[in-house]
C-alpha cells in the first residue's frame, strides 16, 4: 500500500481488512489515483455539480444572528441547498463517477438514518446504475420515510435482521455483498473513513466546500466551525485551509444528553486508539475493546469512530474539538430558523451552537464560517417531538385514521 | 479419517457449554479447533457467527475469559486462536501472545491484520517469541504477489477462505479456488492448507479435501447448535470427521 493511505506519525487509516478485500481496495485506489489527475474526469464532475447538483452553494452573512449575539460576523455555508439536502451528495457523485469509469454496473451502501442511502440511491438513478442499500431492521422501522424515498428512486432496501439490527450490521451486510459481487459492484462509503482509499477519496470530493468558502469570502475567515460525525463535512470545509495557520478550525462533536458513558458520541477525550471497520483511528470502546454504545439526537453524529485524517488533525492540534449537547443543538435549530430563516439539520445545529458561544468572545471585524452541512427537513419527526409533540401526535392520529387499508 | 478444523466462538452458547463443545469436538474426531475471541464488530463474519459473537459478549465474555476457557478445556488437539486485530491491540500485542501461549494455543489467526500493516512485524515477533504459529488468511481473489508475501510469514499452515460458498454450485465451479490451492502448494509444498468455504455437509467436505489438507467447518456447526443443541452438533462433527 502507498504511504498516502496513512495519516501522521501514529499511522491512522490503513487497510485493516481481510485479504479477500485487499485486491478490491487496491483496484479502487489505482483507479481513483489516475482519475483525480484526469482533467476530463474533473470537468465531468464539475458539470454534474453545476447542472445536476446546485453548486456553488451560497455563503450567507447571518446578519440578524451576528447582530443579536454581538461579536464576530457569522457566515453560513449553506450545504443544505445541495440536491438531497446535504453535503453527502458531493462524495456520492464523485464515487458514482469513479464507479462508472471502472465499468461497475451497481452501487451498494449501508445506511443508518437513511441519508447516505438516499444520496446513493439518487446518484445511482442519475447514472443508470443498480442500487442496493443495506439497513438494520430497527433503522428501517425508525426511518420508514427514507426507505420509501429510496425505493421510489429505484433502490432495493435490504433490512438486516440479525445482531443489533442497526448501522454496524448494515456495514457487515454491505461488505459481504461487495465480496460476492465486486466484479460489477462499487461500495459507496458515506464519510471520510473506512479502509484506504475511502478517507482521502471522500475528502477530495468534499474539499470543494472549502475552496468555495475562500472564493466567496474573498479572504481567509478567522474561524471555521463544522460538526463531526465521521468527518466528511468538516474535512470538506477545513481542507483548503489546513496550511493557513491563522484560520482556526473547530470540530463540534455530539455531546448528547450528558458526558456519561453511552449518553454521547464525542470521541474526545474518551475515545482510545483502535482498529475497527478496516481503519485505525480513535473509537469509543468498552473496557475490552468492543465498540461502545453512543447517543446523539442527530443520527449522523451518533458514531463510535472518527475519520483517520481528523484523528491526526486532533493529535497535531490543528483542529480543536469541542462538543454541543442535544439541548444546545435543538436550541440552535430554533435560533437559526427564527433569525435567518434557515432550518439547519440537527447535525449542523451542533456547529451553529458552538458559533453562538464563540462569536460572543470575538471581535466584530472577525469572520466565523459555519458549515451548515444539511437542512432540517429530514428531522421533522425529531423536531416535532421536541417542539410540538401534542399537535404532531394529533396529526399522526388523523393521518392514521385516514388509512383504510 | 477426514482432517477437519472446527470452530467455536469463546463463550457461546455459554461458558460451560463452550468447554463441553470443545471437548466434545475433540472426542468426535476434530483434528484441530479454531477458537474465536468474541468481538462487537466482526466485519468478515456472516450472520450466524456474528450473532454468536453478540450472544457471547452479552454474557460478559472478554479476551481474558476466552483464554481461560481454552485452558479449562485442556485439549490434546491443537487450538488456534482467531481474533480481529482490535482485540489483540487493545489487550496488548505481547500480552495477547503471552496469554494465548499460556492457555496452550498452538497458533494465531488474525484475518484483518494484513502482512503490510504497520503493526505486523511486532505481531510476528511476539508470536514467534511465544512459539505460536502465525496462520495467514488468504482468499482465491488474492493476487500471486500477495499470496507469496503472505506465505513467507506462514509457519506451518495457511488458511484459504471465501464467502463465495460452494453450496449449490459444486466446488469445481470455482476455478479460482482450485487455482489458488495449486499456487499455494507450488510455492510451499510442505505447508498445510486449511480451506473454509461454507461447508455444510459431507459432499462439500469431500470436494474441499480433494484440494486441501484440512477442511474448516465453521458456521454449519453453530447453525446445528442453534437448531438442535450441542449433542446434535457434535454428532454432525463426528459424521463429518469419520466420513
Amino acid at each position: 500500500m502507498s504511504e498516502s493511505g496513512f495519516f501522521g506519525a501514529n499511522k491512522y487509516g490503513g487497510r485493516y481488512v481481510p485479504e479477500m478485500l485487499q485486491g478490491e481496495l487496491a483496484s479502487l485506489a489505482k483507479a481513483y489515483d489516475q482519475l483525480k489527475n484526469d482533467l476530463a474526469f474533473q470537468a465531468e464532475l464539475e458539470q454534474l455539480h453545476t447542472n445536476y447538483n446546485s453548486r456553488p452553494t451560497p455563503l450567507v452573512l447571518a446578519k440578524n444572528l451576528s447582530e443579536s449575539i454581538g461579536g464576530a460576523q457569522i457566515y453560513l455555508k449553506n450545504e443544505g441547498l445541495n440536491h438531497t439536502g446535504a453535503h453527502k451528495i458531493n462524495h456520492c457523485l464523485g464515487q458514482a463517477l469513479v464507479a462508472k469509469k471502472m465499468g461497475k454496473k451497481r452501487l451498494i451502501a449501508e445506511t443508518g438514518a437513511g441519508q447516505h442511502g438516499l444520496a446513493t440511491a439518487t446518484v445511482a438513478a442519475k447514472f443508470g446504475l443498480e442500487c442496493t442499500v443495506y439497513m438494520g431492521e430497527i433503522d428501517v422501522a425508525r426511518q420508514q420515510p427514507n426507505v420509501i424515498l429510496m425505493e421510489l428512486l429505484g433502490a432495493k432496501v435490504v433490512p438486516i435482521t440479525h445482531g443489533s439490527k442497526t448501522l454496524k450490521d448494515a456495514v457487515s451486510g454491505a461488505i459481504r455483498d461487495w465480496l460476492q459481487n465486486s466484479d460489477d459492484t462499487h461500495y459507496v462509503i458515506g464519510s471520510c473513513l473506512g479502509p484506504d482509499p475511502y478517507p482521502r477519496m471522500n475528502r477530495d470530493f468534499q474539499a470543494i466546500i472549502g475552496r468555495e468558502i475562500r472564493q466567496q469570502l474573498g479572504k481567509n475567515p478567522d474561524c471555521i466551525i463544522a460538526c463531526v460525525g465521521g468527518g466528511s463535512n468538516a474535512l470538506g470545509a477545513f481542507t483548503a485551509f489546513l496550511n493557513q495557520h491563522a484560520v482556526k478550525l473547530i470540530g463540534v462533536e455530539a455531546g448528547g444528553k450528558s458526558p456519561a458513558n453511552g449518553q454521547h458520541a464525542a470521541r474526545f477525550p474518551d475515545a482510545k486508539i483502535g482498529i475497527m471497520e478496516g481503519y485505525k483511528s480513535y473509537f469509543l470502546q468498552d473496557e475490552d475493546g468492543n465498540s461502545a454504545l453512543t447517543h446523539s439526537v442527530a443520527a449522523g453524529l451518533d458514531y463510535i469512530g472518527i475519520g483517520p485524517e481528523l484523528a491526526e488533525l486532533h493529535d497535531s492540534g490543528r483542529v480543536e474539538f469541542v462538543r454541543a449537547s442535544d439541548k444546545e443543538s435543538l436550541k440552535a435549530v430554533e435560533l437559526l430558523a427564527k433569525t435567518e430563516g434557515i432550518i439547519p439539520a440537527l447535525e449542523s445545529a451542533h456547529a451553529v451552537a458552538e458559533a453562538v458561544k464563540r462569536a460572543k468572545i470575538m471581535k466584530s471585524e472577525d469572520a466565523i464560517v459555519v458549515n451548515v452541512s444539511g437542512r432540517g427537513d429530514k428531522d421533522i419527526f425529531t423536531l416535532a417531538r421536541h417542539f410540538s409533540p401534542k399537535d404532531f401526535k394529533a396529526f399522526l392520529q388523523r393521518e392514521l385514521a385516514s388509512y383504510d387499508i | 479419517m477426514n482432517k477437519i478444523m472446527t470452530h467455536v466462538v469463546a463463550g457461546y452458547p455459554d461458558k460451560d457449554q463452550c468447554v463441553e463443545l470443545m471437548r466434545g469436538m475433540e472426542r468426535a474426531g476434530a483434528s484441530m479447533i479454531e477458537v474465536q475471541i468474541p468481538f462487537s464488530d466482526p466485519i468478515a463474519d456472516g450472520e450466524t457467527i456474528m450473532r454468536a459473537n453478540d450472544i457471547a459478549l452479552r454474557q460478559g465474555m472478554t479476551a481474558e475469559a476466552s483464554f481461560a476457557l481454552i485452558t479449562q478445556a485442556a485439549l490434546a488437539i491443537d487450538v488456534y486462536v482467531m481474533s480481529y486485530f482490535q482485540k489483540v491491540q487493545h489487550f496488548g500485542i505481547d500480552k495477547f501472545c503471552a496469554a494465548a501461549a499460556r492457555s496452550g494455543a498452538a497458533g494465531l489467526i488474525i484475518p484483518d491484520l494484513p502482512f503490510d500493516a504497520p503493526e505486523f512485524e511486532e505481531f510476528l515477533e511476539c508470536a514467534r517469541h511465544y512459539k505460536l504459529s502465525v496462520i495467514p488468511v488468504i482468499s482465491p481473489g488474492t493476487n500471486l504477489q500477495r499470496v507469496r508475501k503472505a506465505l513467507a510469514n506462514a509457519d506451518e499452515m495457511v488458511y484459504l477462505t471465501s464467502i463465495k460458498g460452494i453450496t449449490g454450485k459444486g466446488l469445481r465451479a470455482d476455478k479460482n479456488l482450485g487455482d489458488t490451492a495449486k499456487k499455494i502448494k507450488e510455492i510451499n509444498p510442505n505447508i498445510r492448507l486449511a480451506v473454509g468455504f461454507g461447508i455444510t455437509g459431507s459432499k462439500d467436505l469431500d470436494n474441499v479435501l480433494k484440494l486441501a489438507d484440512i477442511a474448516v467447518v465453521g458456521s454449519a456447526v453453530i447453525k446445528k447448535i442453534n437448531q438442535s443443541g450441542i449433542k446434535a452438533a457434535l454428532e454432525f462433527v463426528e459424521r463429518l470427521a469419520s466420513n
